[in-house]
């Protein structure tokens, strides 16, 4: 079987798992909270995307589906994306199959309650990366065994990657240094 | 029946054994691991949010720094999802050279993973030198064509920094006529010999479907029977072109893993051979002409999108997924890095062996702090 | 893509996993054996061979670099005149990834505008990535990529360099680097040649070599005193 372009994985989504895919909503680019990069022109919708975007909540299903279904066993790569003026995270999961081709997933949660159930139950390869991501910027994955800081300190406050987070300043280093 | 008690022992963060700065808490019962926890972040230096505020090629001579021994493949994948996301051509002559120098850098890493990985056996320093010799040769060839050994910045969006220097070819054709007697003797050196036997057979087994489901990839993988190579799998740069074999292990074990290691230097040493045989007759120039002055590859605006690119780097699948705002930083950078995913699956492969088992299995995993931490 | 036809995936001999005792060692020790007398005996010298002394004696003996070999950068003068290449247009300071540039541009007394000469250059050796960026993105290649790597020192400011020690003749790095000056070079020196007439007294001068080379007249000719 020939790897699966973007449109083949939505069509056998809403075929197959009715109800996973979400709509996407257009946003509301009326007032950037965030002042605008050097360079950037007008306020780019960073949300429109060509890719399967699914509810938070399906993610296990849908991950299943790919991997039972159709043999996309490895779930290569998960990593979050802060949008801080849209107050979405997004994750993104890209699956692969061992003879080619890649599928990326994509999901949104809210910034202030970043929640969706964890896949580190069914691919123990999601353990750290899903660490990493929760520590980076604070997703929370129910049903994750372990879900502590991976690369900070079990007592840092704050989540670095975070786009509002102080890029300045040290409050673990006094003014002096 | 003796009664015993599980003790937790700490092994790190400054052990010679740990390839790094990385620590292990094992709970051990007498001498039998049943517990491992592997902690890092020492070198964590958050290489993802210096790259949103740095300009595209301002990251470049960054990603030299997550894998150390790799620089020139980590290079690749970063170029790759730039070009992907900015949708760059490359020419041929730039792509045969890209995968001249991802190969050599697999010839040196092979070598000096196997190496390390014995003296983690014990076998201080002589295995390891044999590898470092052929190291520093290919280390050499990088010097001559990029400026550096280590941290060699060679590769450029749409292309390479310069073209070969003409006294590189000869040199690397002596190298290639030395290579095969350099593998050959580091197998009758190390394959057949009891201690490694002893140390690495049926040791530290990842099953094929384990190994799947923790999304293992490279050598780590491939030793446990799944023939999964991006080089064939995706066939980015000019890969379909050339002849090569996946070679695949049958048990999964750490001895599986030295034998697809070795198997894989020989591999890309036929890449080598065809990749210079046809570097005379390649067209277009060592970088793309819409790309070649420094101005353009400074003031790059991908525009924004994103992309997700990877290459077979020595250690497993390193990708790059790129966010890009329309500005000249990306609104997002992550690197996918293979030494911090394959080491997920240390815990489970250690239950059950004595401790001094994990430092062979650890061993084989081939990781660098670097990398890992980012 | 057809990638089928370009090779297989075959499974890895494992060999006789085990042996009579002594067997494996014996074959083992052979190739170090062998490896050990020729450590007495040949020189390795050249990329073909595997076996040999391949220690170098460092720092009794040196192995060469090679021409793009780079380390820190300096910046270049030129010997006749004395005068700096660089402009301070800046492009290198922006470029720098760990941000280790640092410079001011000189102004013309007279007038206070800026003129295309740098008044102060600072680069932080210590923080220095040896990537060659700035070297590279340098429009008039007035910023080079020395050789030197023995600048270890225990005196840790030693290592924040100033312009009078960052500079270099271009005699200096021609030897370094003969082909990679040769291609730049007509183009480097036809900058220099139109900047320095807009250069007034002793600005743009390599400090050292101030007292040695003439230094242009305090005002320079007033159509030529526009901004870069
Ligand atoms: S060294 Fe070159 S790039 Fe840097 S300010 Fe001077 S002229 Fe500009
Ligand atoms: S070599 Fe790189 S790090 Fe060093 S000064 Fe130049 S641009 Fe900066």
């Amino acid at each position: 079987m020939a790897s699966w372009s973007t449109d083949d994985l939505k069509a056998a989504l809403a075929r197959d798992l009715p109800g996973v895919l979400a709509a996407y909503l257009p946003p509301q680019l009326s007032a950037p909270a965030e002042p605008r990069k050097k360079g950037a022109q007008a306020p780019v919708d960073l949300l429109s995307t060509q890719d399967a975007l699914i509810h938070p909540h399906c993610i296990a299903d849908v991950a299943r589906y790919l991997r039972d279904t159709h043999s996309y066993t490895l779930l290569t790569n998960l990593t979050a994306v802060d949008y801080l003026r849209d107050n979405v995270i997004e994750l993104v999961y890209h699956f692969a199959r061992v003879d080619g081709g890649v599928l990326t997933v994509k999901t949104r949660v809210p910034r202030e309650a970043p929640t969706l159930p964890s896949l580190a139950p069914t691919w123990p390869g999601a353990d750290f990366q899903e660490r990493e991501a929760y520590d980076l910027y604070g997703v929370i994955f129910q049903g994750h065994q372990n879900l502590r800081r991976i690369y900070m300190w079990d007592e840092f406050e704050g989540f670095p990657m975070r786009k509002d987070f102080p890029k300045q300043g040290d409050k673990y280093i006094g003014e002096g240094e | 029946m003796l009664k015993t008690q599980e003790l937790q022992l700490n092994i790190g963060p400054q052990h010679p054994s740990t390839h790094g700065v990385f620590r292990l808490i094992a709970t051990i019962d007498g001498e039998t691991v049943i517990d491992l926890k592997p902690v890092f972040g020492y070198l964590h230096r958050n290489h993802e949010q210096i790259a949103e505020v740095s300009t595209y090629i301002q990251i470049m001579p960054f990603t030299d720094r997550l894998d150390y021994f790799n620089s020139m493949a980590n290079n690749f994948g970063y170029a790759l999802a730039v070009e992907k996301l900015a949708g760059i051509e490359v020419p041929q002559r730039a792509n045969y050279i890209r995968v001249l120098m991802a190969e050599l850098t697999r010839i040196l890493n092979h070598a000096a993973a196997i190496g390390f990985m014995l003296n983690d056996m014990g076998a201080w320093q002589t295995p390891l030198a044999f590898g470092m010799r052929e190291r520093e040769k290919i280390l050499d060839l990088f010097e001559m064509a990029s400026g550096a050994r280590m941290m060699c910045n060679y590769f450029r969006f749409g292309g390479i920094w310069r073209d070969l220097p003409p006294e590189f070819l000869p040199q690397l054709q002596g190298l290639m006529q030395g290579l095969p007697t350099f593998f050959d003797e580091f197998e009758r050196l190390l394959k057949q010999n009891e201690i490694l036997l002893g140390r690495s057979v049926d040791v530290g087994i990842l099953p094929k479907e384990v190994a799947a489901s923790y999304s293992v990839t490279g050598p780590m993988l491939r030793a446990s029977g799944i023939a999964y190579d991006l080089r064939r799998a995706d066939g980015y740069s000019v890969y379909p072109e050339l002849d090569f074999d996946i070679p695949v292990g049958a048990v999964g074990d750490v001895y599986d893993r030295f034998l697809v290691r070795l198997a894989e230097m020989r591999e890309s040493y036929r890449i080598l051979q065809q990749v210079i045989e046809r570097l005379p007759e390649t067209t277009g120039g060592h970088i793309n002409p819409a790309m070649a002055s420094m101005n353009k590859q400074k003031s790059l605006r991908p525009p924004p999108g994103d992309a997700y690119g990877r290459v077979e780097s020595p250690k497993g699948e390193l990708g790059f997924y790129l966010v890009s705002d329309g500005s000249d930083t990306p609104y997002r950078y992550k690197v996918r890095a293979p030494s911090f995913i394959n080491l997920t699956p240390l815990g489970d492969m250690c239950r059950g062996h004595t401790v001094a088992d994990v430092v062979v299995i650890l061993g084989s995993i081939d990781i660098v702090m670097g990398e890992v931490d980012r | 893509m057809s990638t089928e036809n370009r090779g297989k995936t075959y499974t890895v001999e494992r060999g006789a996993t085990k042996l009579r005792a002594g067997q494996g060692l014996g074959t083992g020790l052979g190739v170090v054996i062998k490896h050990f007398a020729d450590a007495f005996t040949k020189k390795l010298d050249s990329p073909e061979k595997t076996s040999g002394v391949f220690t170098v004696q460092y720092p009794e003996e040196r192995l060469p670099l090679a021409e793009a070999y780079r380390n820190f950068p300096i910046l270049l003068y030129d010997d006749a005149s004395g005068q700096e290449l660089c402009t301070s247009c800046f492009q290198c300071q922006r470029i720098c990834p760990p941000q280790v540039i640092h410079m001011a541009q000189a102004k013309d007394p007279a007038t206070g505008k800026a003129i295309p000469a740098v008044s102060a250059f600072v680069i932080e050796y210590d923080a220095c990535m040896s990537c060659g960026l700035c070297a590279e993105v340098c429009p008039f290649d007035a910023i080079k990529m020395d050789q030197e790597f023995e600048l270890s020192t225990d005196y840790h400011s030693g290592l924040t360099v100033d312009k009078t020690d960052l500079n270099r003749p271009i005699s200096f790095y021609e030897k370094l680097a003969p082909t990679f000056w040769g291609e730049v070079k007509d183009g480097a020196l036809k900058k220099l040649q139109a900047n320095i007439k807009r250069r007034p007294g002793e600005l743009g001068i390599a400090p050292q070599m101030l007292g040695k080379v003439p230094t242009n007249p305090e005002t320079a000719p007033l159509e030529l005193r526009t901004t870069t």
